[in-house]
């Protein structure tokens, strides 16, 4: 099979279940006052895009998002290499790691209201928080377990104490790393569009919700699609990347 | 002897959790001092004063046991058909080519984007939250489920096809315990997402439980009760992954792991 029709084939019974709504509305099955055809939602989003909203609250969503999501990757696989590698980092982080982590994120919002506003610091605070621990831990984790033999051959070949983090533990932990960065990034959209609903100041998880009070139901259920297909989308481009980068792996 | 390995126990307890008392003083003694606008940080002492009230008068356990209903509700309907859904993803082919798609797409979706049309069709009562934490939840439990039973030791079934084992027996007695750690570990990745869905959809609708007493806290200026709020939360997370860690030790009491980790 050629590698064009591949991916259509497997998304098959997505298109199949996409075709059942529309004719599922046509047929009246649904009640189009609470539930719009697939149709009358890709018109809402065609005209929502038109109209500039969408791609505008889109765009602070993103930035929200990934601004969040960097900080938290940044932070959070320098202080798991730390804490692998010094048992003093170790001992001051661990316990706070594990005192905070049983903490549902999402509890967090309501302390960045009162602290940061409205703003777009209160979203990224949450998005940050939210990614930081898996990201610290999956990296923590996979720093430890690499494997004893390619230190010893690293030091055995004369390579300096201090380059070995960087050189030898991080490629070597970065399967397990990035595996950790995914569950992250889902975290990161989920945070995103909880902040925006709770605080309302533009971005779609705001627009879903001024969507819905108007009782544009098109529209809102067009914007979810929105939300839906970025959070996809950025999904498969991480793990393009994460091939990639692992590419010297087999 | 005694005296030695007792006190070198209290040390290693002081030592694994040291830094968490020296925040904790940090935030009672500065806040003390002044440095920080008591309205943003209210002092410790504080905090668990206007938790310990909040307790006394029933309010804090009341909202949280609304909380940890919805957020099991959600979870068992979730922990049941994600279960059943990955196991049969892998006995039957026709429900792997259908599911697998679904699985992978809807794995990475925001699907607390979803909570607005879950309202508008279930209402504003329990039922849309508990229905939002089902769709969080049943996606990484179907993923557990499948890889856990599709990835059986092929020993194991031979073994029992040779002795005559039906195919029922075969899925219930051999196939589910074999993956039963897998599926536990999908349980226990999907449990933490349970209570966070069920804090926002709370703060949303703005009436009961944690999320509805925090959220309330914010729009009312008390700063106080959003830092008791954090911290029943916090609670109330460590309840249940203490829970999760006891249940997983007893019903894999047959399994290495459990033999491994009572040794050490």
């Amino acid at each position: 099979m050629s590698k064009a029709l591949r991916v259509p084939i497997f998304y098959l019974p997505i298109f199949v279940g996409l075709l059942m709504w529309e004719l599922a509305a046509r047929t009246g099955l649904l009640d189009p006052s609470i539930c719009p055809s697939l149709g009358a939602t890709l018109a809402a989003f065609a005209r929502l895009i038109d109209k500039g909203h969408l791609l505008e609250n889109a765009w602070i969503s993103l930035f929200r998002q990934s601004s969040g999501f960097f900080l938290a990757a940044s932070f959070g696989i320098l202080s798991g290499m730390l804490m692998a590698q010094s048992r003093w980092v170790f001992n001051v982080l661990e316990p706070l790691l594990r005192a905070t982590f049983p903490l549902p994120k999402s509890a967090l919002i309501p302390l960045f209201i009162l602290w940061l506003g409205i703003g777009d610091a209160a979203k990224v605070a949450a998005v940050f928080l939210g990614c930081l621990l898996p990201v610290v831990i999956s990296t923590y984790n996979a720093a430890r377990g690499v494997n004893k033999q390619l230190l010893w051959s690293a030091w055995s070949l004369g390579t300096a104490k201090w380059l070995i983090p960087w050189k030898i533990v991080f490629p070597a932990a970065l399967p397990e790393i990035m595996s950790g960065l995914r569950i992250a990034l889902a975290l990161s959209f989920t945070l995103m569009v909880s902040a925006e609903f709770l605080i309302g100041n533009r971005g779609l998880g705001t627009l879903i919700g001024t969507l819905g009070e108007d009782g544009d139901y098109p529209g809102m259920f067009a914007a979810v699609l929105a939300v839906t297909l970025l959070g996809f989308a950025a999904d498969r481009l991480f793990l393009w990347l994460n091939n990639r980068l692992l590419r010297w792996r087999d | 002897m005694a005296t030695r390995s007792t006190t070198s126990w209290l040390w290693r307890g002081f030592e694994r959790n040291v830094s968490i008392v020296v925040v904790l003083a940090l935030w009672e003694i500065t806040t003390r001092a002044g440095l920080f606008n008591n309205f943003l940080l209210p002092p410790l002492s504080d905090v668990l004063a206007r938790g310990l009230r909040d307790v006394m008068n029933g309010e804090l356990p009341r909202q949280a046991l609304i909380t940890a209903y919805i957020a099991v509700v959600g979870f068992a309907l979730a922990a049941a058909a994600g279960v059943a859904a990955g196991a049969l993803m892998s006995m039957s082919a026709v429900v792997r080519r259908i599911m697998e798609p679904v699985v992978s797409v809807a794995f990475p979706i925001p699907k607390i984007s979803f909570l607005p049309i879950f309202i508008l069709w279930f209402g504003l009562d329990n039922m849309p939250k508990i229905m939002m934490i089902a769709f969080t939840c049943i996606v990484p439990i179907i993923s557990a489920t499948y890889l856990g039973t599709a990835t059986v030791d092929k020993y194991f079934l031979w073994s029992a096809q040779n002795l005559g084992t039906t195919r029922h027996t075969l899925f219930w007695k051999v196939i589910v315990p074999a993956a039963a750690p897998q599926i536990i570990s999908g349980l226990q990745v999907a449990f933490p997402l349970a209570l966070i869905i069920a804090v926002v959809t709370e703060m949303l609708t703005g009436a009961d439980g944690l999320g509805g007493y925090m959220i309330h806290a914010v729009r009312f200026a008390q700063s106080d009760k959003v830092f008791a709020g954090l911290l029943a939360t916090l609670l109330l997370g460590m309840f249940f992954m203490q829970a999760f860690a006891i249940l997983r030790a007893r019903l894999l009491v047959w399994h290495a792991e459990t033999a491994s980790a009572g040794a050490t």
